[in-house]
């Protein structure tokens, strides 16, 4: 015994099919970069309150940058969160510039600053790993599908 | 009540031959001015436990201070490798047992105020708290 189901659809509307979906995966691409940027801004605010600041030299040299991937298929964001960008300003007291000390700064967990600490980069990126980052895939992707019925 | 993790880890070391011993070449949070030649280990924040759960994702980091570059670069690489494992496991002790991630590859961290190199690394450790 054997039962079939057949659908039928007219070429209209396998077209306006095809089209949807290909409406929501660029939305979803471009929710994806959206997501990225949040997600580097977030991490970046974090650290930029936990870097130690006397002259705001390694401050100044925080930067987020956000590409996408060329060498993988697909729309890939790759984000990158870092310090001694920015033009690598020079510490004016020590005429270093911020690349040259700032993981020194970042490892020493023996030096005592009076604002910041060490780890000012790690510490914000594995607590938005551990706590945010689900929320904020969830937040771009609703964002990215809103309105899409397919 | 159990060793602390660090102490663990110095044991660990000392028993694959890299250091001599806790407090003679390896130091646990603290770092001494002698020897030039010393393995540091420092416990720093690691993650939120959860419920139920009696292993938490501990942090440490291992820096490796010598006169010589070259000399901290090699042992820096040697703990790093005698802490990798396939399967990620790591008998530290008869008694104590973690997961080892190793963060990345051991780095030139710094050159101290008396011209000593140093290297390190940072690993997560899912083990028990003591």
């Amino acid at each position: 015994m054997r039962n079939t189901i057949e659908f039928e659809f007219t070429k209209l509307e396998q077209k306006k099919f095809e089209a949807a979906c290909n409406i929501a995966m660029t939305n979803v691409y471009r929710g994806t970069k959206k997501a990225t940027t949040a997600a580097c801004e977030e991490i970046l605010a974090n650290s930029l309150e936990q870097v130690p600041k006397d002259t705001t030299t390694l401050a100044m040299s925080a930067y987020y940058e956000v590409r996408r991937r060329d060498d993988v298929k697909g729309y890939v964001y790759e984000g990158i969160v870092g310090y001694g960008g920015n033009g690598d300003p020079i510490n004016p007291k020590t005429g270093m510039p911020a690349s040259s000390y700032m993981l020194a700064v970042h490892e020493d967990l023996d030096a005592q600053h009076p604002v910041g600490k060490a780890k000012f980069l790690e510490d914000p990126v594995r607590e938005y790993a551990q706590e945010h980052f689900s929320r904020t895939v969830f937040k771009y992707m609703k964002e990215s599908l809103a309105g899409q019925s397919l | 009540m159990a060793n602390p993790l660090l102490l663990d880890i110095v044991l660990y070391l000392q028993s694959v031959n890299l250091v001599d011993g806790d407090g003679i070449d390896a130091f646990r949070d603290f770092t001494p001015d002698t020897p030039d030649q010393v393995v540091l280990l420092k416990e720093y924040g690691g993650n939120p436990a959860v419920p139920y759960d009696p292993m938490v994702n501990r942090s440490v980091q291992i820096k490796v201070r010598s006169k010589y570059a070259d000399t901290a670069r090699v042992l820096a690489l040697q703990i790093y490798k005698a802490l990798y494992s396939d399967t990620t496991i790591v008998n530290f002790t008869s008694e104590r047992w973690g997961q080892v991630h190793l963060r990345q590859p051991p780095f030139k961290i710094e050159v101290d105020k008396n011209d000593r190199i140093l290297y390190g690394f940072n690993i997560g450790v899912s083990t028990t708290i003591e």
